[in-house]
């Protein structure tokens, strides 16, 4: 399917480059819906790639890329399920996240993040799956899971010991602050930093550039560029699930899903 | 002779930049905003507008303000202080 139109996403292909719009309201929480239509678009990848040369990720939405997962949703399923089936879902959630950053990550296309505002958890890491990220001045990037008592579940940690160092890497995790769009080009994680509202254009300019080069050429140099960490990957699925089964998660879903003070977004 | 000397303090610049960068970027009268206001109720903005203007003032005074350090700090006047310290 050449283009869709979702609630959560939508994609077109145009001059060669696949465009992909995350547009829920707020800040593109991924709940199911978003995760499924998700999966429809990695579905249409393969061929959408035999008649492009990149994509591009971002997202028409005020506040950020994206926030990560949907907390709400997620608290709401853990109060009306059974612990067992809780666990499931959440398992069988993080296998259809990986699915979807994994096929990006892995795809023909050389692929880019055009981010601003929020870049938080699952937001975070789906950039990461990306080749380049182009942010903004307002993109901010974090990984705030372990105020839930969890750990980034969608590949961040892999992605993030792969193209960063991990001095940067525990900062991250274990302060969970953010960080801005300046500090995380100095790690090496951010290709270029641009004005406020540039990014699409500055990504839709790269992506020009990449047109100019043999595409099997580049295919091949990506994949030997950039391993894919699979073992690790599953690795951190169980690890994520077994740190959902504890008390600490409930407690930090509801403090996030209960908070009515203006700081829910500060660690 | 007599009569009281009013005492001047010494006005602060960095706080004066913060209220500055705040009324500019929320787009609220200048006068409208003082020191000891809470920046929430007054500019009536979120935690996610909040980290907007975290990454202006750090943009601004090229200095790293983690936001955890900002838990508890509801007003310009202490926000100034923060930024000081890292100065």
């Amino acid at each position: 399917m050449n283009q869709f139109k979702g609630q959560a996403l939508s994609w077109t292909v145009k001059d060669g480059v696949v465009e992909l719009a995350l547009h829920r309201e707020p800040c593109n929480e991924f709940g199911f819906v978003a995760l499924e239509e998700a999966d429809r678009f990695v579905d249409s990848l393969a061929k959408l790639a035999l008649e492009a040369h990149a994509l591009i990720i971002f997202s028409s939405v005020r506040a950020g890329f994206s926030a990560g997962a949907d907390l709400r949703e997620l608290y709401h399923l853990l109060q009306t399920s059974e612990r067992d089936a809780f666990l499931k879902s959440v398992r069988d959630g993080l296998e259809r996240a990986h699915r979807v950053i994994n096929a990006i990550d892995d795809s023909p296309l050389t692929t880019i993040a055009a981010v601003h505002g929020v870049v938080f958890g699952g937001g975070f890491e789906l950039a990461l799956g990306c080749d380049l990220i182009i942010a903004d001045r307002t993109a901010r990037f974090c990984f705030p899971e372990l105020r839930l008592g969890l750990i980034p579940g969608w590949g961040g940690i892999p992605r993030l010991k792969r193209d960063m160092g991990n001095a940067l890497v525990r900062d991250l995790l274990l302060t969970g602050r953010s960080f801005g769009a300046t500090k995380v080009q100095q790690a090496g994680l951010v290709s270029q930093v641009v004005a406020e509202g540039e990014a699409l254009k500055v990504a839709r300019a790269t992506a020009v550039q990449l047109s100019k080069f043999d595409r099997h050429t580049a295919t091949t140099a990506k994949k030997f560029i950039k391993p894919i960490p699979y073992e690790e990957l599953r690795r951190e699925i169980d690890i994520f699930c077994e740190l959902c089964s504890r008390p600490a998660v409930e407690a930090g879903l509801r403090q996030f899903v209960d908070c009515r003070d203006a700081q829910p977004y500060l660690p | 002779m007599g009569g009281n000397l009013a005492v001047m303090k010494d006005p602060d610049p960095t706080l004066e930049e913060v209220l500055n960068l705040a009324a500019l970027h929320f787009k609220v009268a200048r006068e409208k905003l003082r020191p000891d206001d809470d920046f929430f109720k007054t500019l009536r903005i979120d935690s996610l507008q909040a980290l907007d203007l975290l990454t202006k003032l750090e943009n601004h005074f090229h200095v790293e303000l983690p936001d955890y350090e900002l838990q508890g700090v509801s007003d310009f006047r202490t926000l100034a202080n923060r930024i000081r310290a890292r100065l």
